[in-house]
């Protein structure tokens, strides 16, 4: 039985997802792992380093098909994914590179618009090469959006920026997000960032990963500086075990 | 001055050239100005033309087919480990195989025909291209294929935008190898089985002891040859490459 007006996007249980190391020892990454998408929301996978939120990352994106368990879609999944590293093909522009994974119907207009929003319109014939770290993960995120997702995946798109740069590109997706309501699922292990962009955060138990706690994100959390850090505290407070600094 | 240096050394080539001519005063040393007569005269007969052109017509006919070749086998191999085991001796035993015995089986078994001068020349160059491809395909980077099949590149997509630009200096360099053993081996089989073409004329040339017309042959080759790398290989290269970071 479905709420009315809240579709579910997809089903995801995974019983057991192992790796094989490269000694041969076989390390169990999920185990039991149940997760219901509702369509527009906004989902969160944090956890400590190792727990799997990654890898289910993975499996949503159709990266991964080794394992045990079921990933059922209320319709054909179309994916738009930012990796951690922004994964630009070198040897095209930024203009290219967007347009190279965009939807077929994504019109001239919505290009213009969805530069100008990012703030790439007077970068568009560089090559990545000429980029900065976060302009790339810019570049990234438009590439994500211009495809038109029904599922936008972010993979610690944040990392390793310094944080001016970092809060602005948070604010960018935001933006991006609340403009074009998609179901949208971040990885990460900052909590800031949890609280900033999700609606629901799902706290990863350590390896093997499972969901341990489904957290409530409410709008009067990230309405300010203060209410954030005042969520993170709280949840950090709970779960100190799931936090890595 | 980084222009001068390689003008020095030819004109001080060609000086020295003239001097020994000079004191040998021998027809099978000749001079510079004898072989550019030579050239002169059958640029005149109209016979240079003819054999070069037929010559270039072998080349690229060989070239285009031995990359081609090459190339598709070189991916499989990288891709495939059944592929890479099934086909790896066989590499072996091509690339070692003299290139003179190729020809000589080639036209035993084809006939002095052109197609078996084109086969010979493709069987010959076809290993390296392979080769260097193969490793090219071996450090292709997964990260960009799998963002391509996150966003459902097709499969002309991720060859197209993914996997093709990688290989690209894999290519250049096999094509580079490629044009200049291909033009010394077609020579070869020219020489061996064909009537026409600088090999032939080369042939020609030797039996008459005349070194001033193998020069000609020779350097009119060697000149077509340099005018491809200029004119087509370096532009290509540079336009290909140019998404790359300038060294600062």
């Amino acid at each position: 039985m479905q709420h009315v007006g809240v579709q579910s996007l997809l089903k995801v249980h995974i019983k057991n997802k192992t790796y094989l190391g490269a000694n041969g020892a076989e390390t169990q990454a999920l185990k039991d792992a149940q997760l219901t998408l509702t369509e527009n929301s906004f989902t969160v996978f944090f956890g400590p380093s190792g727990c799997g939120k990654s890898t289910l990352l993975r499996i949503l994106a159709g990266l991964d098909d080794d394992y045990e368990g079921s990933v059922d879609w209320e319709h054909p999944p179309k994916v738009g994914m930012v990796f951690q590293e922004p994964r630009l093909l070198p040897w095209r522009t930024v203009q290219e590179n967007i347009l190279l994974s965009a939807d077929p119907t994504f019109t001239d207009h919505e290009f213009k618009q969805l530069v100008d929003v990012v703030g790439l319109t007077d970068m568009l014939s560089h090559f990545p090469s000429e980029l900065s770290l976060g302009l790339s993960r810019r570049v990234a995120i438009a590439r994500a959006f211009a495809s038109k997702p029904n599922l936008l995946l972010l993979d610690e798109p944040f990392v390793s920026l310094d944080a001016p740069t970092a809060a602005r590109l948070r604010q960018l997706v935001r933006t991006l997000w609340v403009d074009n309501p998609i179901t949208a699922v971040m990885v990460t292990h900052d909590m800031r960032e949890a609280v900033e962009l999700g609606e629901e955060v799902l706290l990863f138990t350590p390896r093997p990963g499972s969901i341990h706690e489904r957290l409530k994100v409410l709008p009067t959390d990230r309405a300010n500086e203060a209410s954030i850090e005042a969520k993170r505290a709280e949840v950090k407070s709970l779960y100190p075990h799931l936090f890595e600094e | 001055m980084r222009f001068l240096y390689p003008l020095f050394s030819i004109v001080g080539f060609i000086a020295l050239w003239a001097g020994a001519a000079y004191i040998v005063a021998d027809p099978l040393l000749p001079g510079p100005l004898e072989v550019c007569s030579a050239m002169l005269r059958e640029i005149s007969s109209g016979a240079l033309w003819h054999h070069l052109f037929v010559t270039l017509w072998r080349v690229v006919a060989s070239f285009i087919m031995a990359m081609a070749i090459g190339i598709a086998i070189g991916l499989a191999m990288g891709r495939s480990h059944m592929i890479n085991g099934l086909f790896d001796p066989w590499l072996v035993f091509f690339l070692n195989i003299p290139a003179l015995v190729v020809i000589f089986l080639c036209y035993i078994w084809g006939g002095l025909t052109e197609a078996a001068a084109i086969i010979a020349v493709v069987i010959n160059k076809v290993p390296n291209v392979a080769v260097m491809l193969r490793e090219g395909t071996r450090s292709l980077n997964y990260e960009l294929e799998e963002m391509g099949q996150s966003f459902r590149y097709t499969r002309l997509q991720t060859f197209q935008h993914i996997i093709l630009p990688q290989l690209q200096p894999f290519i250049v360099a096999a094509g580079r190898s490629g044009l200049s053993l291909i033009w010394k081996i077609v020579l070869v089989v020219e020489f061996i089985g064909r009537s026409d073409g600088v090999g032939f004329q080369l042939h020609t040339y030797f039996q008459l002891f005349d070194v001033a017309g193998i020069l000609a042959y020779s350097l009119a080759f060697i000149a077509v040859m340099l005018l491809i790398e200029i004119l087509i290989v370096q532009p290509w290269e540079r336009y290909a490459t140019r998404w790359r970071a300038e060294p600062a």
